[in-house]
């Protein structure tokens, strides 16, 4: 790991004063520090927000879900109304990781996780996000990456809780330019190879939005291992119920593409036909790489469930 | 010598046997022995050490003036190193550069910087710049086999065959005869503590502490390496944070010890996590092409295996076991094998080398003829294992994990989830034997001190020592004080082959039984005055049985929708000899089933066949076993009276961990229909065999 300077931010005003073009902001570190120790980045400076109160905490009311960018993932995935309202966000937090990473993880700082792939955390290989001119995903060992929107960089966005907001339509506010509408916050490589969201340059999450709607949401995953690993893939559904048909009703997959995907379904009779159909339709337009064709039936499994799950809370 | 008959066998079948002993020494355990403190559950006698912090692992060590070494390593699968530049920061006290030398995989080293301080070391070595003339490589054993040359001699090492029988009568008198490909792959040792070494020169000779299964043979190996006399260097492992086969080797211990030489300064060592798994050892990966005949009756008449392993960039040791010539005494057998040099690490031992994945195969194989002849695999082993000790153990074990419920049809479930049950065998050895000394010491105060230059790599020899020596001397273990761990100790092997407790506890019996015999003559009431006395390994006499059986019996559930394989139950029925202490022969059990799920379903080495790089080189993608993946684990600890020595136990290190992977995959594909021929068993393969992708 490199030298660097630390600050620590008494508020968002003094976090901001303390941005320079090396400096990084710093919640939970889970990430960040990763990716120093392997010598992806190298800031000069750290400036800590752990210091700012204002970032922190979880407000419920009729209106929705206000939750401070340092909110951990711990706090999300235990709070109870956040279980009874946006039960997806919950779970999602809930699955991610260990006891102890969500004990010190953050909302803010998960959802802005750079990518995992290896190729990327690995210094000799310069990749398109560092720059280089290659996808070394493409023609490599590619089981754990995209299979849809993977024609220039295969990486997949490594946000369990990203899936979960986008599917609950959540509002992301920042210090900068106010509020980013989730569904425009996370960009493709096309849209910019170096970067993963529409964040600008020293700009801060302060607070999620979530706003009470009425839908019923649920979040699942598939994984290898059931104890610290992520996704194969993961979905979080949504939908308001109307007798036996769900309206709006929306999956997000997680683990598939270098956003979380997102699939609008309108309307759709809670049956397992017309789910099967949706799931198998939802996936026809999937690319799979030469090692990761299964992720397609996970695919369609996991939006089956999801929205299995969603038709179930009506019995 | 005194003639004894000595009760033997196990439950079900006991006989007698003349044994002829020493006069002077301790009677033989037998099966009718009634012991107080032996096979009784003892926590280990230093456990709260451990927990709290106090144990002192080579890791923990620090030396006033102490420098840290760093080595840099080779990012590439193959390259020749052209100039090494490392920058000059304050602080770095020496460098040196390996300057034109080939490397051969990525992990090999280039250099080596020591500093102030480990992070000084470790800037200097990423600041440094190397250039690398890229050579071609294979990292695949598919590659290295059909490829071009990438080694000076070629890939392929030369072809060993042996055969026994007649393979081809054998075919002949076969009912169905099977082809079937296995595949295993390589796994790394990932043990918590690195290699670490830290060594300190003073006007004596060298003291090393290093974390290592063999503090004698690492004392050899140093004087060696660094031409010094015998009694110059001492080392020295109190605790030491796993091995698993890879802590032999004194490469740690003699870097450090020619760097303190150097420099007239205290040097450390401490390999990061990506060191330990591209460098520090592996189980080689296998491929094992079977071909096998059986008749009606379920006998297997002919095994021919083509096999193929790889050591890494070094070669040799690739071998699977298979045929396993002491689980199947197959008639007519026929084994061609052929090492592959590939550009990874090299190959270490690990726990049972060989056998987890031979029984693999072995085991896959024997459970297809079964069905193809229309036979209970269990019957099928019965007719071709001559163990009675594992026959036995197969009636126990299928009792346990309920092996009449695996009678309802494949896949008949509905929904799903399908559930399957599947067992396997295993055999190892693990016998002990000399040499190996004690001290035993009654201190004038009356407390006891055993002395043993041995170590303890996690399986409990320490408590296990104080139990044996506890039950001679009449008193409680935790009345016994240990050492060991230390070159300067009486001899003690290495932790290797399951050895270290058939080997060191018959001598620690014989050291207790003679300082009771010299208390004694001392008389009661007699002022206690200090005593000292040795007891060494003897040979073993006639022993009931070699080998040590076990079988394990897996129960999954897999989803046949994603693929997900859960292991919910693992029965381990495992022949332990005589038990010395239960609670750590349950652990060693438990944490050999463990490792045999986290083998089967989970860990692999995965290297980028376009640099040659490790790209799981840490925890997060080299994915092993957590507490969630952790199934019902039943312990069935077999115990059979072997006499051959005063104790009659055998090793547990490796025989436990033999037959998990076999066990779980004959259970995934009872639970399927289908079956994977390809460790480890994930999501991927199986909706692959079940024709979902």
């Amino acid at each position: 790991m490199n030298r660097f300077e630390y600050v620590a931010a008494p508020d968002v005003g003094g976090a901001l004063a303390a941005r320079r073009p090396d400096a990084a902001f710093k919640a939970g570190g889970m990430d960040l520090l990763d990716l120093m120790k392997s010598s992806i980045r190298a800031p000069g400076r750290l400036v800590n927000l752990l210091t700012i109160d204002e970032l922190k905490g979880i407000d419920v009311d009729t209106s929705g879900a206000t939750i401070g960018a340092l909110a951990t993932l711990a706090e999300i995935a235990d709070h109870p109304d956040l279980a009874r309202m946006f039960p997806a966000l919950a779970l999602a937090a809930g699955h991610a990781a260990t006891p102890q990473v969500r004990n010190v993880a953050t909302i803010g700082g998960n959802i802005l996780q750079r990518p995992r792939c290896w190729y990327f955390r690995m210094a000799q290989y310069p990749c398109l996000k560092k720059g280089g001119d290659t996808c070394f995903a493409m023609d490599g060992e590619n089981k754990y990456h995209a299979i849809f929107e993977n024609s220039l960089c295969a990486m997949v966005h490594p946000s369990n809780t990203a899936v979960a907001l986008l599917a609950l339509d959540a509002v992301v506010r920042t210090a900068g330019s106010g509020e980013i509408p989730i569904r425009k916050f996370f960009v493709t490589p096309d849209q910019d190879i170096l970067r993963e969201s529409a964040l600008a340059e020293g700009e801060l999450v302060t607070q999620l939005f979530i706003p009470a709607t009425g839908a019923r949401s649920h979040y699942l995953e598939f994984r290898e291992r059931q104890s610290f690993d992520w996704a194969l893939v993961s979905a979080a559904a949504a939908a308001e119920l109307e007798g036996q048909t769900l309206n709006n009703a929306r999956v997000v997959l997680g683990s598939v593409a270098p956003i979380p995907w997102r699939i609008d379904l309108g309307e759709i009779a809670a049956t397992d036909e017309a789910l099967d159909r949706a799931a198998d339709e939802a996936v026809r337009g999937a690319t799979p790489l030469a090692k990761n064709k299964y992720k397609v039936q996970l695919a369609r499994t996991a939006i089956r469930r999801s929205l299995r799950e969603l038709a179930r809370a009506t019995e | 010598m005194a003639r004894l008959r000595l009760k033997v066998g196990f439950v079900g079948g006991y006989e007698e046997i003349e044994v002829d002993v020493p006069d002077d020494g301790p009677v033989p355990w037998d099966a009718d022995s009634k012991l107080a403190v032996v096979s009784k559950s003892h926590p280990r006698i230093n456990a709260a050490d451990i927990l709290t912090g106090r144990a002192r692992f080579a890791t923990d060590i620090k030396r006033r003036g102490m420098l840290y070494a760093k080595i840099l390593r080779c990012p590439y699968g193959h390259a020749k190193v052209g100039r090494v530049t490392v920058p000059d920061i304050a602080g770095v006290r020496h460098v040196e550069k390996k300057e034109g030398k080939e490397c051969f995989f990525a992990g090999d080293d280039v250099a080596i910087v020591v500093a102030d301080t480990q992070e000084i070391a470790e800037e200097a070595g990423r600041r440094a710049e190397v250039d690398y003339e890229i050579l071609p490589h294979a990292v695949t054993m598919e590659d290295a086999i059909e490829g071009p040359g990438v080694f000076r001699g070629g890939n392929r090492m030369r072809a060993q065959t042996r055969d026994e029988g007649d393979v081809d009568q054998g075919l002949k008198e076969a009912a169905v005869v099977l082809e079937r490909t296995y595949k295993t792959q390589a796994q790394t040792h990932s043990c918590l503590e690195p290699h670490s070494a830290v060594a300190e020169f003073n006007s004596g000779g060298v003291t090393v502490w290093t974390s290592t299964q063999s503090v004698q043979g690492n004392r050899e190996q140093i004087t060696e390496a660094l031409d010094l006399s015998a009694g110059q260097v001492r080392v020295i492992a109190e605790y030491v944070g796993g091995g698993f086969g890879s802590k032999f080797g004194a490469q740690s211990g003699a870097t450090v010890a020619e760097l303190s030489r150097k420099l007239d300064a205290p040097v450390k060592l401490l390999p990061d996590r990506a060191e330990e798994h591209a460098a520090n050892g592996n189980r080689p990966p296998s491929i094992q092409k079977v071909k096998a005949g059986i008749r009606k009756d379920g006998v297997v008449t002919a095994w021919i295996v083509d096999s193929y392993g790889s050591g890494g960039y070094a070669g040799g040791g690739g071998g699977p076991a298979n045929p396993l010539k002491y689980l199947y005494p197959f008639t007519n057998w026929r084994k061609t094998h052929v090492d592959v040099r590939i550009n990874g690490g090299a190959a270490l031992p690990f726990r049972a080398p060989g056998h987890p994945q031979g029984v693999f195969a072995i085991e896959s194989m024997i459970d297809e003829l079964a069905a193809r002849v229309g036979m209970d695999p269990l019957e099928v082993r019965k007719k071709n294992d001559t163990s009675p000790v594992r026959r036995a153990q197969f009636d126990a074990g299928a009792k346990r994990i309920g092996w009449s419920r695996r009678a309802q049809p494949t896949g008949s479930e509905q929904g799903p989830l399908k559930h399957g049950i599947g067992m396997a065998g295993a055999t190892w050895g693990g016998q002990g034997g000399p040499p190996a000394e004690i001290t035993a010491v009654r201190h004038a105060d009356g407390t006891f001190e055993f002395h043993s230059g041995a170590q303890d790599i996690g399986t409990g020899i320490r408590t296990a020592i104080a139990v044996i020596a506890a039950e001679e001397l009449g008193v409680r273990p935790a009345d016994i004080k240990v050492k060991i761990g230390d070159s300067d100790l009486p001899y003690g092997p290495g932790s290797g082959g399951s050895v270290t407790a058939p080997s060191v506890l018959p001598a620690v019996r014989e050291a207790a039984h003679k300082l009771k015999q010299e208390i004694a003559k001392q008389g009661a009431g007699a002022p206690g005055g200090k005593i000292t006395v040795t007891g060494s390994r003897p040979e073993d006499f006639r022993r009931y049985r070699g080998g040590v059986a076990g079988c394990q019996f897996a129960e999954v559930e897999v989803d046949t929708e994603t693929g997900m394989v859960r292991v919910l139950k693992v029965v381990a029925v495992q022949d332990c000899g005589r038990i010395v202490n239960r609670l750590t022969a349950e652990s060693q059990i438990q944490g050999g089933v463990l490792q045999g799920i986290s083998y089967a379903l989970f860990e692999e080495r995965v290297l980028d066949r376009q640099k040659g790089a490790m790209l799981n080189a840490d925890f997060l993608n080299y994915k092993i076993l957590g507490p969630r993946d952790t199934p019902d684990i039943d312990v069935v600890l077999f115990e059979v009276s072997n006499a051959g020595n005063t104790v009659g136990l055998l090793g547990l290190g490796e025989p436990p961990t033999v037959p998990t992977a076999a066990a779980v995959a004959n259970a995934v594909a009872n639970a399927i229909g289908a079956r994977i021929y390809e460790l480890p068993i994930t999501p991927d393969k199986v909706l692959g065999a079940l024709n979902k992708i």
